[in-house]
């Protein structure tokens, strides 16, 4: 029983990490158009980075990330405070409503931004984009948050105000140094949502501003590409540091 | 029950005036009126459910009353927020922040009141040595033992030298003998301060041991307030008689009311009692005694000890068998089961050269009490 | 203490704003959409009918549409049953271990998927992987043609969504009390009925939302279907796509995507359903 589901697990392991591992070996490999191995080179990586449209496309990615990471952590976090601590009318459909943004297919989301820019008569492009990806991540971050506000004794807060802190400073010295945890967890898994994104971009930015996530999608569609197999290695590398460290601040919490 | 509630002294500290809190259409509260007394300590006593907390809630502000009115300190501060208010509270969670040191904890009132960090440091120091935890500054509170934790809560509260300190339960989560322990340091420390203290607790023994008066909350209403002698020596109706201790309850008939007394017929006795109620003739009331009130002796002692016999007609006497006796350590109760019909319970204390239970079941008794030592109440159903 | 209201009413404000703005009004946008009609000059031409609905419902849409729900269908099955099983083994791993093997669950979760969908093709490719341990094995002779096939797509889609079913199925076991289990097992019941009387049902909510994580995006992710799949659109998100971005009829791409919505908040109710049977605060 105990080789059967180590060996099941195994398989499970190997389906989800072959292909990457494949992919990362190729992005290594001297011949340009064949799949056959013919020896370890960086050129692909030396080209990846003298391509400066691409790095353009890159630098972008990176802005809109970081930008929409702190948007998103900021609003997430004072829109779970709203729901935890105050009643008002449309409390609930608030957070009914943030459950679904999140359960909700991309596209759904992509078109209906779309729909929204066009109504307002906004030119696509950096602001819409960063308008797109805030929305994607606030209920994520939202939620986090809120999951960990509902896990604290209510009691703490009342407490706060019992020894003369008003409502801001509720927030500044109590609430948010005991979220500041799930706030930071937040930031980081809107930064990797907001860079691992290609629908909600593909509707929502012009071609004044061109994203690596859609670069990639345009490339990927031309077939196999050595310098593509860079980029994804270089991807699949900032995904695996993005996430170690926001396992590392979950972990620091307990 | 109302003039009970509001006796008239100089200036309560805290007043409450035909306060009714409803949460979701049940009322929690219902036209309740209360004075504190400055310098009091003052336990709010009921079963979970009975709007005790409530009430201190709507001290502290974290409630408002749905109707009436509370005033702090002569001042009205209905609708006025907790951090505008000069009353602190302990929470039964403790409720301290996690994120802090002990230090912190303590200074956030202070801090709050953007007083300068030399004094808030003294301040913290000196209230730190009160509680007895010296040198805890630096520790984490979530380190802390639950005895320590309730310390450190109780200083972050009295730094702040509130006019009125509010204990929710704040003993609840802690073992039998640090309980007991903490009961006194609350009450020396109480004396100490000269600070206002309500206490909320669901235990009658706490209630009794730490307070100069006591309330009796039933069912969003206030049943009793007095000092604790007075309310386990003359509850003011069965509820309350329960609620703080055993008590039997014998059924009678008033015959013929008088001053302060009443003519009573019950289980072959007519005799006179100490009434503090208007009856009239033909009324049905209730004798309530105490356990420890109560003396059995058999019949067969009676008869065999003339002396015994003299002294034990003089009070008052039923007959009765007894059904079983029940040994509780220090002492032993007695079940009897009255000839007149219904049960009362005796608690005995073992004679000091013979540690065994005296009655046998079956045995035929005389229970006695000394007259005045019973409270006639009116019937309820 | 004196901006005290304003603080409270600004961030509530702003919350009940922000929501109105960026998740109502464009949902209510796509709703009305749907209903209207389309002209060379407007995307959308003001009117109500429920023409796009009957459109959606004539034979080469209607075909479009179920073919993609069955694919996604089967993508979520796929992705169940080898999921369920992954996820006890992990939920029953002891503890240092066990973060580590979530770790190498979490980080393919957090990948690029159109990444991880490109290192799929390097998988199936003609003169790929796959063909050519075949091949060298000696069990085909000519590479087999895995590329642009609903197959392929298939393939893709489990690679891709495999790990949205792994985490909440691995939340909801490692969430379950094995007292249940004992207990059921202590009454008399066999391994078998254990499982399908007790551990199915405890862990109902974990499923429904692996299935909704898996099965919504399987309808959606058109660049999937694109770059394995071929020029052949095979999902209702390409369908949605070219309405939008090629065809340019705006109300028929939005009658498709209230269509995906309803399917959408009908897997919703589902979950609450099952969620509030086990007494938890959904959502």
């Amino acid at each position: 029983m105990r080789t059967l589901r180590t060996v099941y697990a195994g398989l499970v392991y190997l389906f989800l990490y072959l292909p990457l591992a494949v992919m990362v070996a190729y992005s290594f490999n001297s011949s340009r158009f064949s799949m056959a191995w013919k020896g370890v080179t960086l050129d692909w990586y030396v080209k990846l980075f003298g391509n400066s449209s691409l790095m353009q496309a890159a630098l972008h990615s990176l802005v809109i990330a970081v930008l929409s990471a702190t948007c998103s952590s900021i609003l997430g976090t004072l829109v779970a405070m709203a729901l935890h601590r105050w009643r008002f009318p449309s409390r609930k459909v608030i957070r009914t409503s943030l459950f679904v943004m999140m359960m909700s297919p991309d596209i759904v989301i992509g078109i209906s931004l779309l729909v929204l820019f066009m109504a307002l008569s906004l030119p696509l492009g950096f602001w819409t984009l960063l308008m797109a990806h805030v929305t994607l991540c606030v209920p994520f971050v939202a939620i986090t948050v809120f999951g960990r506000l509902h896990g604290f004794d209510p009691h703490v807060v009342e407490a706060a105000r019992d020894l003369g802190a008003g409502e801001y400073e509720v927030f500044r010295y109590v609430v948010l140094p005991m979220v500041f945890p799930a706030v930071l967890a937040g930031w980081f898994l809107s930064f990797t949502l907001s860079v691992d994104d290609v629908i909600i971009s593909f509707f929502t930015t012009g071609p004044t501003f061109e994203v690596l996530p859609l670069r990639i999608y345009s490339m990927v569609r031309l077939g196999l590409k050595p310098e593509v197999n860079a980029l994804c290695a270089v991807m699949i590398l900032i995904t695996v540091v993005a996430v170690m460290l926001s396992q590392r601040f979950l972990k620091e919490k307990q | 029950m109302a003039d009970i509630a509001t006796q008239s002294t100089p200036e309560p500290v805290v007043r409450l005036r035909n306060v009714t809190k409803i949460y979701d259409g049940q009322h929690a509260l219902r036209d309740v009126s209360l004075d504190v007394h400055r310098g009091e300590f003052l336990t709010i006593l009921g079963p979970s459910g009975c709007g005790k907390t409530t009430i201190l809630r709507l001290m502290a502000g974290f409630e408002g009353a749905t109707s009436g009115s509370v005033a702090i300190d002569g001042r009205d501060v209905t609708g006025l927020p907790p951090e505008r208010r000069n009353v602190n509270t302990v929470f039964q969670s403790y409720a301290l922040f996690p994120h802090m040191n002990v230090f912190d904890n303590v200074a956030f009132g202070l801090r709050m009141k953007r007083r300068p960090a030399a004094e808030i440091a003294r301040e913290v120091g000196d209230t730190l040595r009160l509680v007895q935890l010296e040198g805890f500054e630096g520790r984490m509170v979530g380190k802390l033992s639950g005895g320590q934790q309730q310390r450190v809560a109780i200083a972050r509260a009295i730094i702040n030298r509130p006019l009125v300190l509010l204990l929710d339960e704040p003993l609840s989560a802690l073992d039998y003998r640090l309980r007991k322990q903490m009961q006194l340091d609350l009450k020396h420390l109480q004396r100490k301060l000269g600070i206002t203290f309500v206490l909320v607790t669901h235990d009658q023994e706490e209630a009794f041991s730490m307070s100069d008066r006591v309330v009796v909350m039933n069912n969003g209403h206030i049943e009793q307030i007095g000092t604790p002698v007075s309310v386990y020596e003359e509850p003011c109706n069965l509820y309350v008689a329960r609620f703080v201790g055993e008590i039997n309850i014998i059924d009678a008939e008033v015959v013929e009311p008088g001053e302060g007394r009443a003519r009573v017929r019950a289980q072959g006795l007519d005799v006179f009692m100490r009434a503090g109620h208007a009856f009239k003739a033909g009324d049905k009331a209730h004798i309530l005694l105490r356990p420890e009130d109560l003396r059995v002796e058999t019949l067969k002692d009676l008869a065999e000890d003339p002396e015994l016999e003299d002294a034990f007609s003089r009070g008052r006497s039923i007959f009765g068998s007894v059904e079983e006796t029940i040994y509780k350590g220090a002492t032993y109760d007695v079940v009897v089961r009255l000839d007149a019909g219904g049960v009362v319970t005796a608690t005995e204390f073992f004679n000091e050269d013979d540690e065994t239970v005296y009655f046998r079941a079956g045995d035929r008794v005389a229970v006695s009490w000394v007259e005045g030592w019973e409270v006639v109440l009116p019937y309820e159903k | 203490m004196r901006n005290d209201g304003f603080f409270k009413r600004a961030v509530i404000i702003g919350t009940v704003g922000w929501m109105a703005v960026f998740a109502f009004v464009p949902n209510i946008l796509v709703f009305l959409a749907s209903f209207c009609s389309t002209s060379s000059e407007n995307f959308i031409e003001p009117g109500f009918s429920l023409h796009n609905f009957a459109r959606l419902m004539d034979r080469t849409h209607l075909e479009i549409l179920l073919s993609s729900l069955r694919l996604s269908g089967l993508v979520t099955f796929i992705c169940l049953v080898t999921a369920y099983p992954f996820a006890a083994i992990l939920a029953r791993t002891r503890k240092p271990l066990r973060g580590t093997l979530l770790l190498l669950v979490v980080i393919p979760f957090w990948t690029n998927s159109l990444v991880r969908t490109y290192a799929m093709t390097a998988m199936l490719n003609s003169s790929g992987i796959v063909n050519n341990v075949l091949m060298s094995l000696g069990v085909i002779d000519a590479p087999l043609a895995m590329m642009y096939t609903p197959g392929a797509v298939v393939l893709g889609l489990v690679y891709t969504l495999l790990p949205f079913m792994i985490l909440p199925l691995y939340a909801a076991l490692e969430r379950l009390d094995r007292r249940y289990l004992e207990a059921a097992r202590d009454l008399g019941a066999s391994p078998w009925r254990a499982f399908w009387r007790v551990i199915v049902p405890l862990t109902m909510p974990g499923i429904v939302s692996g299935c909704m994580l898996v099965f919504l995006p399987g309808i959606g992710m058109f660049y999937v279907s694109d770059v394995l799949g071929g020029a052949k659109a095979m999902l209702l998100g390409n369908f949605i796509r070219d309405q939008f971005l090629t065809t340019r009829d705006w109300p028929l791409g939005a009658a498709a995507s209230v269509t995906l919505t309803v399917l959408m908040v009908l897997m919703l109710l589902l979950y609450w359903k099952s969620a509030a049977r086990l007494g938890k605060e959904a959502a």
